[in-house]
Parts: structure tokens; C-alpha cells; sequence
């Protein structure tokens, strides 16, 4: 087995950038749009046929990093010292900044993070998809201040240390937060998980009080999270959402629900407040089954200390099908 | 002059005790007919005409659950035609809701089992997996039914699904779930909380 030693030093984070470009618009109005981030993320929908991506940081964070030896003979050699990368960094920006006043950056490309507010764009034909900035930057020397040189033969040694270092990357762009406009005539995948079934790189905390959230939108929508809340408010569905260890609260205020809604919780609470007059089947499952709606109960049943009821509200032609597991369902009307 | 006299003076004109000239003689064979027939011969006669209604009512019957059975048959297959033919996930979902509403409270359909077996096996989203195993655990006698949740146990990667399968292999407590359980648990890339759940399970198991 080989014993690897790789030593990171996470080096003064901040590299401050006031990020000059604080809106990106990307044409893009049929197809599918994944969303594969830990960003925080307000998600609106509109008629338009813009992709509309705001950053809502200040300054924009994000780290350096140094990977300086591993017993493979793997080295990194800083091109200059590393305070000395760090200053030559922060003194260009003034002059650069002065240059590209009333300039924008072209296209979805990018060598400087800067330009798509640090996230990846990525435009396939009948797809756009959004990552976290991170995922694939730690191969550019520019951004993180050293050139690498592999003096080993061992590739599998680099390629070692590229997950490591994105594993760590994670977790900065968890601060980042954005206001995201799309047109209602796509359809959104929203993962938190960066899209992969990868588990062990998901660095979570638990963010009760600021849930992801998405508004006013009229297309098909697929979201999925770890640890984090998800409230939908006027999201007409069709609309499947599953979620361990976070929340799901849907809000109907101005529409009614007219297309399918599957939403399962592990062992978060699922909310949804109706209006009266919606024409619902609810096949609900959680720990406890609470509303002040004046439902026609159809079944009932408690199976492995699981309640499950199905519910119905007029005419019932719209199936809202919630699976809290281990939490509470709570259906409330609306004031 | 009362009637009661009057019928005794004319006593001798009531004595004549032959039919009307003018009456049908069909009339007297009807009358014959309805009088003199033995009991038997009309019980016999009622039990023909029942055993002919009840015939037409089992025929009936039987044409009517055939043509449901038939009927039942065409929405199945093309229930698990559509759930194949699913371009969306909620069209799929949709499908699968349809597919349980139909026939719950029924026998498990070897046609629908395999086309759930199907969904599992596929890298189909994760909701639609979850309604799968929703529906299968009705079936919890069922051998197919147990042993592809063990296998899905062993293959699933996504941590909502792993969380599901646990959780419905503990239900059926299937000592064959300890292998995929302990591969889990042995999985660098499992997520902390399914490790935990397929910890607790295995101990349950073993005890």
C-alpha cells in the first residue's frame, strides 16, 4: 500500500475580490437547467428567456491552496513565495479593474472565476448546467498562485490529491449566495450534492432558519439536498423533492396546486399551506399527520409507527403524495 | 218481489249446469288444464324456467368478469407501458401512483412486479425508487418481492433510497440483508447517517 503523505496548507484565505461583473445573463429558455451547487440560491421564474444569475456576496471568497509534497516525489513548486503571489494578485487588480471599466466578460468560459460570479457554466444543447466554481479550479495555477510538476511516474498519486483538494474546496463555496432568475418554460434540476451519488464530499451544516429557495416558477422541477431546507412558494408543479435531515415547506398563495407534487423527507417536517379551494388527493406518511383543513378522510392507517392517511379536498383531481418518515406533516389553510 | 223468492219460483231454470252454447271450448281445456294438473308437473315446470334465468344471469356473470378480467388486463399492460415509456420522472411517478390506486388491495401482478423490479434496478430518480418500495412491501410473502429489495440494498448509491431499503429490510428482517448491509457500512463513500442506520440494523439482526 502506498503511504501518502500530502500535507494542505489552507493559505490566508481572502483572496478578496470585489467582484466588478455582478450579474451574468445566459440565453436559455428550452431544455433543462441543473443546478448542481452548495451555494445558497433564491430561485424566481419569470417569462423571459434569460438565465439571470445575481451574486449577492459582498466580496467573493475564495482559498488558496498548497499541496507541497507527498512521499511519491509529487512536488509543488511555488512559482514565487506564497505572500509574494498573494500581494502581486492584490496589486494587479486595481490596474486590471481600471482597464476592463465598461467591458464584460464574453461567453460562459472563463480563466478568471471572476467573470461567471465563481461559478461553472457549462451550455450543452438542450442544457445548461450551473456548478459550484471549485469543482474542476484547483487545476489552474493561476487561480491558486503555484505551477505543479509531477517529478513521480505515479499519476494516480496527482489525481489523489486533485479529489482531496476539491473535497476541501466544498466547503468555501458553502458561504457564497446567489438570485437566480429563470424562464418558466424550462425545467430545473436542482441537486445541493454537485449532481454525483458521491457521498463522503458532501460537507453539510444544517441551515434551518435560510432555506433554498424557489418562487413563482410554472415548470417541471427536481430538487434534491442533504441537511438543507427547501421552501417552494407558488411552484406549479410538477414538483419532486427529496430531502435528508432538512425541511420542505410549500406555500400556495396565488395559485392552486394543479400537477403532481412527491416530496419525502427523511426525517425533516413537511409544510404546505392551501387554499381552500384546491382540488387535492393527499396521501400523507410521517410521524404525526396535523391540519386545520377540513379534509374528507378516504384511509388510515399506522404501519411500523408510521401514520398514513389519504385526504381529499373537493374534487381531489391534483395528488400531493408526502413522505415525512420519521417527521410530521403539517397542512395548513391559508390565512 | 225479492230476489231470494224469486229464485225459489224459478228454481228448475237454475238446474241447467252445461256450458253456454256460444262459450270456446278452448276456454273448458284451459279451465280443465288449470284444475285437474298434478302439483308436480307445475313445480317441475317453474324450476325449467328458473333454471333458465339463473343460466342466463351466470352467463351473464361470467361474460361480465371476463370482460373486466380482459378489461384489467389491457389497463395493466398499458400502465406498464406507459411507466417503460416515461420520458419525464413525474410522468413515471405519476404512472406508478396510478398503478398502486389500481390495483390495491389486490394480488401482486408478476407483469407489474417485474416492471418495478425494472425501476430499481435502473438509475431512475429517487422518488420513483421510493414509491417502488412503497409498493412492493405490500407484497412482504412475496420471494421476488424480498429478494430484489436485497439486491437494490446492495447496489443502491443514492443516500434517500439506502435509507429507504434499510428501512423496509428491517420490516421484513431478512437475514440475507447482512452481507449488502455490512458492504454498506464498508463503503468509504457512504454517507455517516445510512452508515448509522445500517449499523443499528445489522445489530438487530444479529441479535
Amino acid at each position: 500500500m502506498k503511504k501518502i503523505i500530502s500535507v494542505f496548507v489552507i493559505l490566508l484565505v481572502l483572496g478578496v475580490s470585489h467582484s466588478q461583473e455582478k450579474e451574468k445573463r445566459i440565453k436559455f429558455n428550452k431544455g433543462t437547467l441543473k443546478i448542481c451547487s452548495n451555494s445558497h440560491m433564491t430561485i424566481k421564474g419569470y417569462d423571459g428567456d434569460e438565465v439571470v444569475i445575481k451574486s449577492l456576496n459582498k466580496e467573493v471568497r475564495f482559498s488558496y491552496f498548497y499541496n507541497f509534497k507527498d512521499k511519491d516525489g509529487f512536488t509543488i513548486k511555488a512559482t514565487d513565495s506564497t505572500l509574494a503571489k498573494s500581494y502581486q494578485l492584490l496589486t494587479t487588480q486595481d490596474k486590471e479593474r481600471e482597464l476592463e471599466k465598461g467591458l464584460k466578460p464574453l461567453g460562459n468560459k472563463s480563466t478568471n472565476p471572476e467573470d461567471n460570479l465563481f461559478l461553472d457554466i457549462t451550455q450543452n444543447p438542450g442544457e445548461l448546467i450551473i456548478k459550484d466554481y471549485a469543482n474542476n479550479r484547483i487545476k489552474s495555477d493561476k487561480a491558486f498562485g503555484y505551477t505543479e510538476s509531477p517529478t513521480g511516474k505515479s499519476k494516480k498519486s496527482s489525481q489523489m490529491k486533485l479529489r482531496q483538494a476539491n473535497d476541501l474546496v466544498y466547503f468555501s463555496s458553502a458561504n457564497n449566495k446567489y438570485e437566480i432568475l429563470i424562464p418558466n418554460s424550462i425545467k430545473l434540476s436542482w441537486n445541493v450534492e454537485g449532481c454525483t451519488k458521491k457521498n463522503s464530499n458532501t460537507f453539510f451544516i444544517r441551515t434551518d432558519s435560510n432555506p433554498w429557495e424557489l418562487s413563482d416558477f410554472k415548470g417541471d422541477v427536481e430538487i434534491s439536498t442533504t441537511y438543507k431546507s427547501i421552501e417552494l412558494t407558488n411552484v406549479s408543479g410538477p414538483v419532486i423533492a427529496n430531502t435528508i435531515g432538512g425541511n420542505i415547506k410549500v406555500v400556495f398563495d396565488a395559485i392552486s396546486p394543479s400537477k403532481l407534487y412527491s416530496l419525502v423527507s427523511n426525517d425533516g417536517y413537511i409544510d404546505i399551506t392551501l387554499p381552500d379551494d384546491a382540488d387535492i388527493k393527499v396521501d400523507a406518511r410521517g410521524d404525526r399527520i396535523l391540519s386545520n383543513i377540513d379534509f374528507k378522510i378516504l384511509n388510515e392507517t399506522i404501519e411500523e409507527g408510521t401514520k398514513g392517511m389519504e385526504l381529499q379536498l373537493n374534487s381531489g383531481k391534483t395528488k400531493l403524495k408526502l413522505d415525512a418518515g420519521s417527521g410530521n406533516v403539517y397542512l395548513r389553510k391559508q390565512e | 218481489m225479492s230476489l231470494e223468492k224469486f229464485i225459489r219460483d224459478h228454481k228448475e231454470g237454475f238446474n241447467d249446469k252445461s256450458m253456454p252454447e256460444n262459450a270456446s271450448t278452448d276456454f273448458e281445456n284451459l279451465l280443465k288444464n288449470e284444475l285437474h294438473r298434478p302439483n308436480k308437473v307445475r313445480k317441475l315446470h317453474r324450476l325449467k324456467y328458473i333454471g333458465i334465468a339463473a343460466s342466463v344471469v351466470l352467463l351473464l356473470t361470467v361474460g361480465y368478469l371476463y370482460n373486466s378480467h380482459i378489461e384489467q388486463l389491457e389497463i395493466r399492460d398499458n400502465l406498464v407501458i406507459a411507466l417503460d415509456e416515461s420520458d419525464t420522472n413525474s410522468s413515471r411517478l405519476e404512472t406508478i401512483y396510478a398503478i398502486e390506486e389500481e390495483f390495491q388491495n389486490k394480488k401482486e401482478d408478476e407483469k407489474i412486479l417485474a416492471a418495478f423490479f425494472k425501476i430499481l434496478k435502473e438509475d431512475s430518480d429517487a422518488n420513483s425508487k421510493i414509491a417502488v418500495i412503497d409498493a412492493l412491501l405490500k407484497f412482504p410473502d412475496n420471494a421476488s418481492v424480498r429478494t430484489n429489495l436485497i439486491d437494490a440494498l446492495g447496489t443502491e448509491k443514492e443516500p434517500i433510497v439506502q435509507l429507504k431499503l434499510i428501512k423496509s429490510v428491517a420490516v421484513l428482517r431478512e437475514q440475507r440483508a447482512k452481507v449488502p448491509l455490512q458492504k454498506i457500512m464498508e463503503d468509504k463513500e457512504t454517507l455517516p447517517l445510512v452508515k448509522g442506520n445500517a449499523s443499528a440494523l445489522l445489530a438487530m439482526l444479529n441479535q
